[in-house]
């Protein structure tokens, strides 16, 4: 039987479940730039 | 941890700790996509370290059928990894209600003493208003709009937070975009009344808060010498007694040659029992050591997390729930920030900048109360990874070519990278798509 190399991980949005975590992660948008100090 | 790289697929073989098995984590960098690869494959694969983001030249093959599987993926294209490019358009917006501070805070990025080197007292509310109307006038249904309230202190000044808040909402109300507000506070001054002003809205606290109170004190001094650390955690206890509308409460630190354990402060910092944590590294730090202390022990609190609740705590790190929502969503990111293409700064004295950082320079100033200077920011208009020259860095579409202020900080130039940024987040990265994996297979 043929190997399998490359065993794709199927994202959170393709099993179709609801994301786990915060509800809001406001400086979590690439709109908002990350504190440095 | 080995790190290997074939053209765009980058993968992690991984020794010790809780991540520690038989498998192999791969990234294809332009997809977004993580996978299990054998080890052929990852034999047939070239060692990079942490500090490249440079294409190394391939190793001969030895299996030809794992080569064959590598470079069929990595020609793959994947259609649903969204593309980050985004026109100019206010999306987000810091605004400094004063430039005074009761801390003087050893790292300050804000001139010492919170005071950008020009101390100014409560922002003008009448210049203001005014000021937001013009930058929202293309707020449109469905949109959304991050306000996030700075200092100083902005609790200082807590009315004219609650009336800023007031107006941004009505306008977002009006159109029907989708407003979120945040406040950066370092907690000092949480009494009675400023507590029931910030559980009347609907905003997310972020507490500055570095260490145990040994080093917090003297990382965080007061300039009234009392304990800085007893003072935020009296206010962060008054809030967390009936919340009222508070969205989120999260606690952000800063890794400096003073604050060096991070374990030992992840460990308090849980006992404070935060929404979120953010462990940030100080910007003008340039202790190599200290950046690989700092990795390590990033290492170390997300195994920790893990091991007490898996994903959803260790999501309660800022850093690792945005790249998991990258990834979810196959949403890559283009631009580290929004830096003059969506996201400003107004400042105390209503000037409008690109940056928290260079708020206080003149050459910097890209509009006021009146207007937006647009020709300013011309040279902000290409996405960062293109700006950055970070074209064949793996970690391009997960980190968005870093960030220009930590750059210059290094380098003297917004456009030429600081390493040892690059080997932080790609540490940061090669955690979250590991513990991805284990989270999703």
């Amino acid at each position: 039987m043929k190997k399998v190399h490359i065993k794709k991980i199927k994202t959170l949005s393709k099993v179709g479940s609801k994301p786990i975590g915060l509800a809001c992660a406001p400086s979590g948008d690439p709109d908002v730039p990350p504190r440095k100090g | 941890m080995q790190l290997r790289r074939f053209k765009d697929i980058v993968a992690i073989k991984s020794d010790t700790g809780v991540i520690l098995n038989d498998t192999i984590t791969a990234f294809h960098a332009s997809n977004l996509e993580v996978a299990e690869i054998s080890e052929e494959s990852f034999q047939e694969m070239t060692e990079i370290s942490l500090l490249s983001g440079e294409i190394p030249s391939s190793r001969d093959t030895v299996d030809e059928e794992a080569r064959l599987a590598l470079s069929n993926w990595d020609e793959e294209q994947n259609s649903a990894a969204k593309s980050g490019k985004f026109e100019f358009g206010v999306r987000s917006i810091t605004l400094n209600v004063n430039q005074i501070c009761n801390l003087k805070c050893v790292y300050c990025a804000a001139g010492g003493d919170g005071t950008y080197g020009s101390p100014a007292n409560q922002i003008s509310i009448e210049k203001t208003l005014p000021q937001l109307k013009m930058l929202l006038s293309e707020l449109k249904e469905g949109m959304k709009f991050s306000l996030t309230f700075v200092g100083g202190e902005p609790l200082i000044h807590p009315e004219a937070v609650k009336a800023i808040y007031e107006y941004v909402t009505e306008k977002c109300l009006k159109v029907l975009a989708l407003p979120n507000f945040t406040i950066v506070t370092n907690g000092t001054l949480i009494d009675e009344k400023t507590s029931n002003i910030l559980k009347s809205m609907k905003i997310n606290i972020l507490i500055s808060l570095d260490a145990v109170k040994e080093i917090n004190d003297v990382v965080r001094p007061s300039k009234n010498n009392e304990s800085s650390t007893d003072m935020t955690l009296n206010g962060l206890a008054k809030l967390s007694k009936d919340r009222g509308e508070i969205l989120s409460i999260g606690i952000a630190s800063v890794c400096s040659i003073d604050n060096v354990d991070l374990v030992k402060n992840y460990r308090f910092f849980k006992t404070l029992n935060p929404d979120w944590l953010e462990f940030n590294f100080s910007y003008s730090e340039r202790s190599q050591e200290l950046n690989k202390k700092y990795i390590e022990q990033m290492k170390l609190i997300a195994e920790i997390a893990w091991k007490s609740g898996g994903e959803a705590e260790l999501r309660k790190i800022k850093d690792f729930n945005h790249y998991f929502k990258l990834l979810d969503s196959q949403q890559k990111v283009e631009n580290h920030c929004g830096a003059g293409k969506s996201y400003f700064v107004i400042d105390a004295k209503n000037k409008l900048y690109t940056c928290p950082w260079v708020v206080g320079q003149k050459e910097e100033v890209v509009g006021d109360e009146d207007s937006i200077k647009i020709e300013s920011l011309k040279n902000y208009s290409k996405p960062l990874i293109e700006l950055n020259n970070c074209q064949t860095c793996w970690a391009r579409y997960l980190c968005g070519g870093g960030c220009m202020y930590i750059n210059k900080a290094h380098s003297g130039s917004k456009h030429t990278k600081s390493i040892s940024f690059c080997e932080r987040t790609r540490s940061l990265i090669v955690l979250a798509l590991m513990y991805y994996k284990l989270a999703r297979s």
